[in-house]
C-alpha cells in the first residue's frame, strides 16, 4: 500500500491548525500538527513531512528559528509560512531563510490551497 | 495615540472579520476606557514592546467566538478551549497585521487569554486607553488599546 | 591625511617594542568605548576591529562579511540603500569631507537586534562616522567608528519631553494664576462634569441613526467648557474648545456621520482629559503652599454673585452693551450645597444668553424708548414647591416673529390658531425641533442651544422651568428646583 505524503501544520493556535487541516482535507495527504517550535522539530524528525505550514510567533521557539533548522537539515523541504506578522522585514527574513511561500493571516482556504498546489506541484507530490 | 493609530487598528480589526468570514464587522464609536471594567467572556491580550509599549486586548462574547469558530472550522460544535484559543488568535492577528504600518520594531508577544468576566483587565490610566467597540453578526466585542505615544 | 598603511602599520614611533605596540592596540580594541572597524573597497569588514564594534553591529564575527549585509534586518531597507550610495561615494577622492559628513545616513540610527529565536527584541541608538583612508591620493579603505548613544538618546528624549511638559505647565500656571481660586476649581469641576458627559455619550451612543444627536450633545458640552473658559480668560481651554467646536461643526455637515467620523473627536477628548488632569495636578500642587488657592467655604456663597457680576460686566463690555446686575432679592445662603453648582450653571447660562441674544445695544434701546443701561435681575426664594430661581432682563426675545412665520409655513393648519397664541405657546415654539437651521444659526443657534440645554439640565435636576416674555419688553425665567427634606 502506498504511503500518503505528510503535511506538518505548525501553529500555537489550535483553531488555526484545525482550520488549515480542514483546508487540505480534500487532498490525498496526511496532516499532523505541532503547537510550538520544539514540537515541530520533533514531529519533523518523526514524520518526515513533504511540506510544513509554519507560524512565526510561537512560545519557546519561534517559526523563524524552526525554519532555519529545518532548512539546514532538509533544504528541499517545502515550507509555507503563515503568520500574522505583515511587515516587509519579516517577509524578507523568512524568504531569506528559505521559506517557499509567505502568507499573512487571516488566510482563506483558497489562499492555502493555491499555495499548497503550487508548492506540491514543484516537487511532484500527489495532487487531489 | 493619534487618529492614524486608531485607523490602523480599526482597519486591521475590520479586515480580520471580512477576510476570515466574508462578513464585515461594524465598528462603533471609539471611546476612552475609564475605571469601569471592560471584559467579556474571553479576552486575548498581546503585550507590545519596542518603539511602542503597552498592550492591546480584544474581549468578546462566547456567542461571537462560537459563531466565528464555526465559520473558520466549518463545523457546528465548538469547544470552550477552541473559543478561548480563538480569542488569542484574533488579538495576535490584529496586532501582527498592524506591523504592516509600524514595521518590525512594533514587537508583539504571544497571546495570553483570560476567561471570564470576574475581573477587569487592568491597563494604565495615563495615557488613557482607547476602546474600539464593534459588532459582528449582532454580537458585541471590543478592542482595547493601551499604548505609549 | 591618514592612509590605510598608516592605520595598520606597526611602524609607529610611540613604542619601541613591537610587542608593547600590539598589546596597546589589542587593549584599545578590547576596551575602547567607541567601536572601530575597517571596510575595504568592496565594503567588506576587515581586521582589526574592536569588541565594542562587534557589540554595536550585533555580530560575533563580522570580519569578512559585507557591511551592508550586516545592516540587513537591523535598519530599514531605505537606510541600507542610502548607506550603499553613501559608502560608495566615500571612495571618490574628489568629494570633500564636509559634504560627505552631512549626508551620512547612519549618523544616528536605531538598530534592532534579533534574539536567538530570530525575533526583534532589543534596539540601540547608534552613531556611526566614517573616515577615509588614503594612499597615493586614492581611498583605500574606510575607518568606521560606531558608538552606542542609546543612553544619551533616551536622556535627550526625556529631557525634551520634560521641557515640553514644563513649558506647557508654566503656560497653564500663568494662565490660571489670575483666576479666583474657587472660580477656577468650579471651572475645573464643571469641565470635568462636561467631560464625563461627553465620555458617557461616546460610550453609549445608541444606533447610527442617533449619531447626529451624539454630536449635538458633545457640541453642547464643549460649548459650555469653551464659554466658561472664555469668561475666565483661560485662553488655552478657550482655544482648545474653539478648535474642538469647529471640528464637530465640520462633522455635523455630513448627512449621516459614521463611527469613523468620531475618531478625531475621541482623540480630542483624550487630549482634553489629559489637559484637565494636568491642570488639576498643578492646582493641587500650588494649593499646598499658596493660601490663595485654598477653598474657603464661607466665601463661596459670595463668590456666586461675584462671578455672575464678573460675567455680566466682562461680557457686557466685550459686546458693547451696558448692563447692571440687580441681586437684592438673591440670597446665596438659601441655596443648598447640593444645588450650588447647578444654580451657578443655570444663572451663567441665562445671563450669558440674555447678554448675547436678548439685551440690545444702547442706541437700539434708546430708539425703543428703553433706558440705555439694561437690567438683569436675579432672585431666589424658598417656597413649599422648592427653591425658586428667577432671572429677568429687560431686553427682547430674538426673532420671535420670524419663528412664528416659519412655524406657520411648516404647519399651515396652525394659522387659525395664531390669533389665540399666548406667550406660553410662543415659548413652546422656541423649543420646537427643526425651528433652527444652519442659515439662522449665527443668530439664534446660541440662544436655542443655551435654552434647550438649560431645559435638559433643569429636568435632570428634577426641576421645572417657566419662561414668560413679551417679545420686545422683557423676558422672565423662573426655575424651580426640588429641595431635600
Amino acid at each position: 500500500m502506498k504511503h500518503l505524503p505528510t503535511v506538518l501544520i505548525v501553529d500555537d493556535s489550535r483553531v488555526i491548525r484545525h482550520a488549515i487541516a480542514g483546508f487540505l482535507a480534500d487532498y490525498p495527504v496526511v496532516t499532523v500538527e505541532a503547537g510550538d517550535g520544539e514540537a515541530a522539530l520533533e514531529a519533523y524528525a518523526r514524520y518526515r513531512p513533504a511540506l510544513v505550514t509554519l507560524d512565526i510567533t510561537m512560545p519557546e521557539m519561534d517559526g523563524l528559528a524552526v525554519l532555519s533548522e529545518l532548512k539546514a537539515v532538509d533544504p528541499d523541504l517545502q515550507v509555507m509560512v503563515i503568520t500574522a506578522l505583515k511587515d516587509e522585514q519579516t517577509r524578507r527574513k523568512a524568504l531569506a531563510l528559505g521559506a517557499d511561500d509567505f502568507l499573512t493571516k487571516p488566510v482563506t482556504a483558497h489562499q492555502v490551497r493555491d499555495s499548497f498546489e503550487s508548492l506540491t506541484g514543484k516537487i511532484g507530490m500527489v495532487q487531489g | 495615540m493619534t487618529e492614524t493609530d486608531l485607523h490602523f487598528f480599526i482597519d486591521s480589526t475590520m479586515s480580520y472579520f471580512e477576510e476570515t468570514t466574508g462578513e464585515a464587522a461594524q465598528p462603533g464609536i471609539p471611546f476612552l476606557k475609564g475605571r469601569d471594567p471592560l471584559v467579556r467572556d474571553f479576552s486575548g491580550i498581546i503585550g507590545i514592546s519596542g518603539q511602542r509599549k503597552g498592550c492591546i486586548y480584544i474581549t468578546a462574547s462566547r456567542a461571537l467566538l462560537n459563531q466565528l469558530a464555526q465559520c473558520i472550522l466549518n463545523r457546528p460544535t465548538i469547544s470552550r478551549e477552541e473559543m478561548k484559543d480563538l480569542a488569542g488568535e484574533i488579538a495576535n492577528t490584529i496586532a501582527g497585521n498592524v506591523r504592516e504600518a509600524y514595521g518590525s520594531t512594533f514587537m508583539i508577544s504571544v497571546p495570553v487569554v483570560v476567561e471570564g468576566r470576574a475581573k477587569d483587565i487592568v491597563v494604565p490610566q495615563e495615557p488613557p486607553a482607547f476602546v474600539i467597540p464593534f459588532t459582528w453578526r449582532d454580537c458585541e466585542a471590543s478592542l482595547v488599546l493601551s499604548l505609549t505615544p | 591625511m591618514k592612509t590605510l598603511s598608516d592605520s595598520l602599520s606597526n611602524d609607529q614611533p610611540a613604542f619601541e617594542e613591537p610587542s608593547i605596540h600590539s598589546l596597546f592596540l589589542e587593549g584599545v580594541l578590547e576596551h575602547a568605548g567607541e567601536g572601530y572597524f575597517l571596510l575595504d573597497s568592496a565594503l567588506v569588514v576587515q581586521n582589526p576591529l574592536s569588541r565594542s564594534a562587534m557589540r554595536c553591529l550585533g555580530e560575533e564575527n563580522p570580519v569578512g562579511r559585507p557591511f551592508l549585509k550586516i545592516l540587513e534586518n537591523k535598519v530599514t531597507g531605505e537606510i541600507i540603500e542610502r548607506s550603499r550610495e553613501y559608502l560608495t561615494l566615500l571612495f571618490d577622492p574628489d568629494l570633500d569631507e564636509e559634504t560627505l559628513g552631512e549626508i551620512n545616513p547612519l549618523a544616528e540610527s536605531e538598530f534592532c537586534y534579533e534574539n536567538k529565536r530570530g525575533l526583534w527584541e532589543e534596539s540601540s541608538q547608534l552613531r556611526f562616522s566614517f573616515d577615509r583612508l588614503f594612499e597615493d591620493g586614492q581611498v583605500r579603505g574606510i575607518l568606521g567608528r560606531v558608538r552606542d548613544v542609546s543612553h544619551e538618546h533616551e536622556l535627550q528624549k526625556r529631557l525634551n519631553s520634560t521641557e515640553h511638559q514644563v513649558r506647557q505647565q508654566m503656560e497653564w500656571l500663568v494662565n490660571i494664576l489670575h483666576v479666583e481660586s474657587s472660580a477656577l476649581r468650579e471651572f475645573l469641576a464643571g469641565a470635568e462634569r462636561e467631560l464625563q458627559n461627553i465620555e458617557e455619550r461616546l460610550r453609549t451612543p445608541g444606533k447610527p441613526g442617533e449619531y447626529p444627536q451624539v454630536l449635538e450633545d458633545i457640541y453642547r458640552s464643549v460649548y459650555i467648557i469653551r464659554g466658561n473658559a472664555a469668561l475666565m480668560d483661560l485662553s488655552f481651554f478657550t482655544e482648545f474648545g474653539h478648535q474642538f467646536l469647529n471640528l464637530i461643526a465640520d462633522i455635523r455637515q455630513k448627512t449621516a456621520p459614521g463611527a469613523h467620523d468620531f475618531i478625531p473627536v475621541v482623540v480630542r477628548v483624550k487630549e482634553l482629559r489629559s489637559t484637565l488632569t494636568e491642570v488639576e495636578n498643578i492646582v493641587r500642587r500650588v494649593s499646598r503652599f499658596h493660601e490663595r488657592f485654598r477653598a474657603k467655604r464661607s466665601y463661596e456663597s459670595e463668590l456666586l454673585v461675584h462671578s455672575i457680576r464678573l460675567l455680566v460686566n466682562s461680557l457686557g463690555s466685550e459686546l458693547g452693551k451696558q448692563v447692571q446686575l440687580v441681586h437684592d432679592d438673591f440670597d446665596p445662603m438659601s441655596i443648598p450645597f447640593y444645588h450650588r453648582q447647578a444654580v451657578k450653571e443655570f444663572l451663567y447660562l441665562l445671563a450669558r444668553n440674555a447678554l448675547y441674544y436678548g439685551i440690545e445695544f444702547p442706541e437700539e434701546r434708546k430708539e425703543q424708548q428703553k433706558p440705555a443701561v439694561a437690567t438683569i435681575e436675579i432672585a431666589s426664594k424658598v417656597t413649599p414647591d422648592g427653591l425658586n430661581l428667577r432671572l429677568r432682563h429687560d431686553g427682547r426675545v430674538l426673532k420671535i416673529e420670524r419663528l412664528i412665520e416659519k412655524m406657520l409655513v411648516q404647519y399651515p393648519q396652525l394659522k387659525e390658531e395664531k390669533a389665540g397664541w399666548n406667550d406660553a405657546d410662543i415659548s413652546r415654539l422656541i423649543f420646537t425641533p427643526g425651528m433652527v437651521d444652519e442659515e439662522e444659526r449665527d443668530l439664534i443657534a446660541g440662544y436655542s442651544l443655551d435654552i434647550e440645554l438649560l431645559r435638559k439640565r433643569v429636568q435632570s435636576s428634577g426641576g421645572r422651568m417657566k419662561i414668560t416674555f413679551t417679545s420686545k419688553a422683557f423676558c422672565d425665567v423662573i426655575i424651580t428646583l426640588p429641595l431635600r427634606k
